[in-house]
């Protein structure tokens, strides 16, 4: 009998102990979910805020990673902040820039080109990639691929970048032109991946046969993060093309205009600027002349001849 | 009547057995064994209860917790674009998207990298505590429980581009869970208690099918109890309790044939009390008729006849040891009347005080000698290889045949340590030895009586003699007291005579000196002064003697007082024709001491040595000196002395004469004397032939 009380005092404290273990509940905070509630979505945007829009010639958030330095480092020195505008086209933020709801912006040599014929765009400045200010578009197919010419990607799938893109859309297309196809006869079919870094993504994981990006895109990443442009190859190369540049929309305060195109030309000029500069793979930021987009212009026209 | 009281005695202990192991069954064991099986299956349903709860909530907890991390982690990845592109709309119709998907889901709110709400789920506005909890540190994901009016809900924050674009917030709930473990721990409540009651049920069912046997155990262990060793528990089982069962029939058994061992042995016992009880009975009678002063021969018969009827021999006897210690003597005997009458007309022998010489090397020896007991299966063979007498061995066949007795014993009758006779019995039957030791014991102890009845023999004897002696010594003392009356009445004559024979004494001398012509006249009156001093020296003697003189030490000389008391009874060797020889040592040391008391030692011999001898004689007187002893020796050649009255003669009081010839206590007065003296006094005598007194007296 003793021995049953035993088993019974050893099986309570057996459960007590297991029990304890399991309940062991965390600690929850107490919140009444129907008390104090606001209907309002809090979005400010303070005056004294300068926005500088980019442009997607890089997907938002590789954007964010490539600019947030820079724009903090502008910050600085405007003593103002600044905040990064995206969109997801380039027609969003040419149509900020007409609007004027963002005081500057990154964007696509043909965004400046056909922001610059319809509302006045003007050019801020340019950067020195590699000592030049000029830039490519590559024709990229997967490493492995038995596709060594533009040519051979007849019948094949094809990915643009941006509509409005210079090096993703208009380069093809014009190379397209003269071979008297458009995208919808010489394709099999294609699409747009609204970034260029994307393209590289869809290219590396044979997602499509081939792509038209950026050179600027497709180098910086072949040698900060070479993961999907080691999986590419580079079958043809675009004759160069104005580099994307910064710029203000028509009529913006010359004070303003002036002191931010200094700050951008500053740059190589103290420690800090010239590091983020270095992170970017930018040279310097150099004022640019209207002309050195012309042979875009020339290529838009040229496809909207028909 | 020993075994009754015993069987009495367990019954009252089984009594009492009985109603304690009821007294203990009481609880019983099936209700044990329900209430058992009832507290485990409780016990384990509980554990499995609680088990069940806490492990099910912990494990579809945790699980709900990373279904919405991974929900809140893609969101966040969707999330990235439209935060950045700042499309709202997307963002909101994502948000709603996830939260409409899944049913847990209760709220997905997003903000972005300064902490501005961007979008929420919430239909009745966005609370605004929200904000406070659950800020992710180190740009990680992380999870806060909160208890909520709506119940338990947990909330995921992921942080978009390491929290510089935001962070997505998503609160699962965990009431759906809670629920349904809440249920299912219900239903194993339920379960437990159905199957508690199905465990009832069984339990009582199997508790029967145990109980059923350990009852007829029980059954069975109280009929052995109560005696009844015959008992079979009838259980059918193989298990213990089958074991158990088997092992109680098993004990029953040996229980019964060790129950009856003991009463064997309790009966065995019993008739060793009977037996026991009857030899101390007859110790006991002997010892009685002892105390009542039964004779010898009286105590004798009562040993045989017990032998014969206590200890159930077919013959008995006693003999007991001769005072030459060379025989031994049959004193009494118990057989058949019939047989002893045909032995004793046949042989001529009489049986009663028949002498059997102890010859070397015969069993009556033996047994005196090693004081064992001795035994024989043939008795007639050893009687036959033992007895000289032929008679006795032609009868002892025949009568050993006819009383069929064949076993003999034979025990010494011991006193202490001493063998004073030896019991033999004859028996039909073999004697074991324990019988034979059980002879032994009663020999011993009855050898104790005889020789106690021996002595009160040998002093009743003694008692008679001194009676005798008493009376003898009374006479003695009559007559000593005469003498003293007549030694004091010839004191008194004797003084009356000293004056006339003063006068005689007188007168004759003056006679004497007147001048008588006359020669013849003077020769008779030198006669008669001769014999007056004579007259008067008797009379100073019988003064003497009679006045009890105190004692006076003065030198003495020995032999002048030998002389004179020879003196003293000159006419008596005359009378009896005594010739005195007289060889006195000369130069004889003197001695110091009352020449009155030695003179009367002197006396007292010769007169002994006078009376010893009627017809005449010599009395031999000689003195000398020994090892600084003055020695008188005075010898007779009278009838001398007994051997066996030599050692008495100075006892007071003895005397081997007529009671007019002496009182018997003149030797005693003389070693008295002569011991005050320093001295002593032997004797050496040799009947018809003469005795020699010998004084020694001690000189410086």
């Amino acid at each position: 009998m003793n021995k049953l009380i035993l088993l019974g005092l050893l099986i309570t404290a057996l459960t007590a102990l297991i029990s304890a273990g399991c309940l062991d509940t965390e600690n929850a905070v107490k919140i009444d979910l129907h008390e104090n509630t606001t209907t309002d979505i809090m979005f400010p945007v303070d005056e004294d805020t300068v926005q500088i829009a980019v442009a997607s010639i890089i997907s938002p958030e590789e954007s964010v990673g490539y600019y947030q330095e820079l724009f903090d480092y502008v910050s600085e020195k405007l003593k103002r902040p600044v905040k990064l505008v995206q969109r997801k086209t380039y027609f969003e933020v040419n149509e900020l820039l007409r609007l004027k709801r963002v005081d500057a912006a990154f964007i696509c040599s043909r965004a400046y080109v056909e922001g610059n014929d319809q509302f006045g765009l003007e050019l801020l400045v340019a950067p020195v990639v590699s000592n030049k200010t000029v830039y490519y578009s590559y024709v990229i197919v997967p490493r492995d691929s038995d596709i060594n010419s533009f040519e051979e990607l007849r019948g094949k799938s094809y990915a643009f970048t941006d509509p409005m893109s210079n090096s993703g859309h208009l380069v093809p297309i014009y190379m397209l032109a003269r071979m008297n196809e458009t995208p919808d006869t010489f394709f099999k079919h294609y699409f747009f991946t609204y970034s260029h870094d994307k393209s590289i993504e869809a290219v590396a994981e044979k997602l499509v046969d081939g792509a038209s990006v950026d050179s600027l895109i497709w180098d910086y990443q072949n040698s900060t993060n070479p993961g999907y442009t080691s999986k590419t190859k580079i079958i043809e190369i675009s004759p160069p093309y104005g580099i994307p540049p910064v710029v203000i929309p028509a009529g913006s305060d010359p004070e303003f205009k002036r002191e931010l195109e200094q700050i951008f030309l500053d740059m190589d000029k103290d420690e800090r600027g010239r590091e983020i500069l270095k992170n970017i793979k930018v040279d310097k930021f150099v004022k640019i002349n209207d002309s050195a987009y012309d042979t875009v212009r020339e290529m838009e026209r040229w496809e909207s001849r028909d | 009547m020993g075994i009754q009281r015993l069987k009495g005695e367990n019954t009252e202990h089984d009594a009492h057995l009985d109603f304690s192991s009821n007294q203990r069954l009481k609880p019983g064991l099936r209700g044990k064994f329900i209430l058992t099986i009832l507290t485990i299956i409780f016990i384990t349903g509980m554990i499995a209860t609680v088990l069940v709860y806490a492990v099910s909530l912990r494990v579809l907890t945790t699980e709900l917790q990373d279904k919405g991390m991974v929900i809140t982690e893609n969101l966040a990845t969707n999330s990235i674009e439209p935060i950045l592109t700042e499309d709202m709309i997307s963002l909101r119709r994502y948000l709603f998207d996830v939260k409409d998907v899944e049913e847990d889901v209760s709220y997905v709110y997003v903000i972005d990298g300064k902490g501005n709400l961007l979008a929420h789920t919430f239909s009745s506005g966005f609370p605004d505590a929200l904000l406070d909890v659950n800020i992710p540190d180190n740009e990680k994901t992380s999870v806060q429980l909160l208890d909520t009016d709506e119940g338990y809900i947990r909330d995921i924050a992921v942080p978009v581009l390491d929290g510089k674009a935001g962070v997505v917030h998503l609160g699962i709930s965990e009431t759906r869970i809670r629920n349904e473990v809440f249920k299912t721990s219900k239903t194993l409540m339920y379960i437990t208690i159905l199957m508690m009651v199905i465990g009832g049920f069984l339990s009582y069912f199997l508790g029967s099918l145990v109980v059923r046997p350990v009852y007829a155990l029980k059954k069975g262990a109280a009929e052995i109890g109560r005696g009844n060793l015959d008992y079979q528990i009838k259980v059918d089982t193989t298990d213990e309790i089958g074991a158990l069962a088997d092992a109680f029939n098993e004990m029953a058994k040996k229980l019964k044939s060790s129950m009856e061992k003991t009463r064997g042995y309790s009966a065995k016992l019993e008739e060793k009390v009977e037996e026991r009880t009857k030899e101390l009975l007859l110790l006991q009678k002997i010892n009685n008729l002892l105390n009542q002063g039964a004779s010898q021969d009286e105590i004798l018969n009562a040993i045989t006849h017990g032998l014969t009827t206590v200890f159930n021999y077919d013959s008995s006897t006693v003999n007991l040891m001769s005072s030459d210690r060379k025989h031994l003597i049959c004193k009494s005997y118990s057989i058949e009347d019939k047989i002893i009458e045909k032995l004793e007309s046949l042989t001529g022998l009489r049986a009663l005080n028949y002498q059997i010489p102890l010859k070397k090397d015969s069993p009556l020896t033996m047994i005196v000698r090693t004081k064992m007991p001795f035994m024989t299966d043939d008795i007639v063979k050893l009687i036959i290889d033992h007895t000289d007498n032929e008679l006795i061995h032609a009868l002892a066949g025949t009568i050993a045949r006819v009383s069929n007795t064949k076993y003999g014993v034979g025990v010494p009758l011991l006193s202490g340590d001493r063998v004073v006779g030896v019991i033999g019995i004859g028996t039909r039957e073999k004697v074991s030895t324990k019988d034979v030791e059980r002879l032994a014991n009663f020999a011993a102890q009855a050898g104790m009586a005889v020789e106690k009845a021996q002595m009160e023999k040998q002093l009743k004897e003694y008692s008679k003699d001194l009676e005798k002696k008493v009376k003898e010594k009374s006479a003695q003392l009559i007559q000593s007291e005469k003498l003293a009356s007549l030694g004091l009445l010839a004191s008194g004559v004797a003084h009356e005579i000293n004056n006339p024979l003063a006068s005689i004494m007188l007168c004759a001398e003056r006679l004497r000196d007147k001048d008588l012509d006359s020669g013849t006249a003077k020769i008779k009156l030198d006669e008669i002064i001769t014999q007056v001093e004579i007259a008067s020296n008797i009379v100073k003697n019988l003064i003497d003697f009679s006045r009890q003189s105190k004692p006076e030490t003065t030198q003495i000389n020995i032999n002048m007082l030998i002389e004179k008391t020879l003196e003293m009874v000159p006419f008596e060797f005359r009378v009896r024709g005594i010739h005195v020889e007289k060889d006195y040592m000369a130069n004889l040391p003197e001695f110091n001491g009352d020449p009155n008391q030695l003179g009367q030692v002197f006396l007292n011999i010769f007169v002994n040595a006078i009376q010893a001898m009627p017809d005449g004689g010599n009395l031999t007187v000689s003195t000398f000196c020994e090892d600084r002893y003055i020695k008188v020796s005075i010898s007779d050649t009278g009838n001398g002395i007994r051997e066996e009255d030599l050692n008495r003669i100075f006892d007071p009081f003895f005397t081997t004469k007529k009671v007019e010839e002496g009182t018997g206590l003149g030797l005693s007065i003389c070693l008295g004397i002569v011991e005050r003296h320093g001295g002593h006094i032997e004797v050496e005598s040799k009947v018809n032939v003469g005795s020699t007194f010998t004084i020694s007296l001690p000189y410086r």
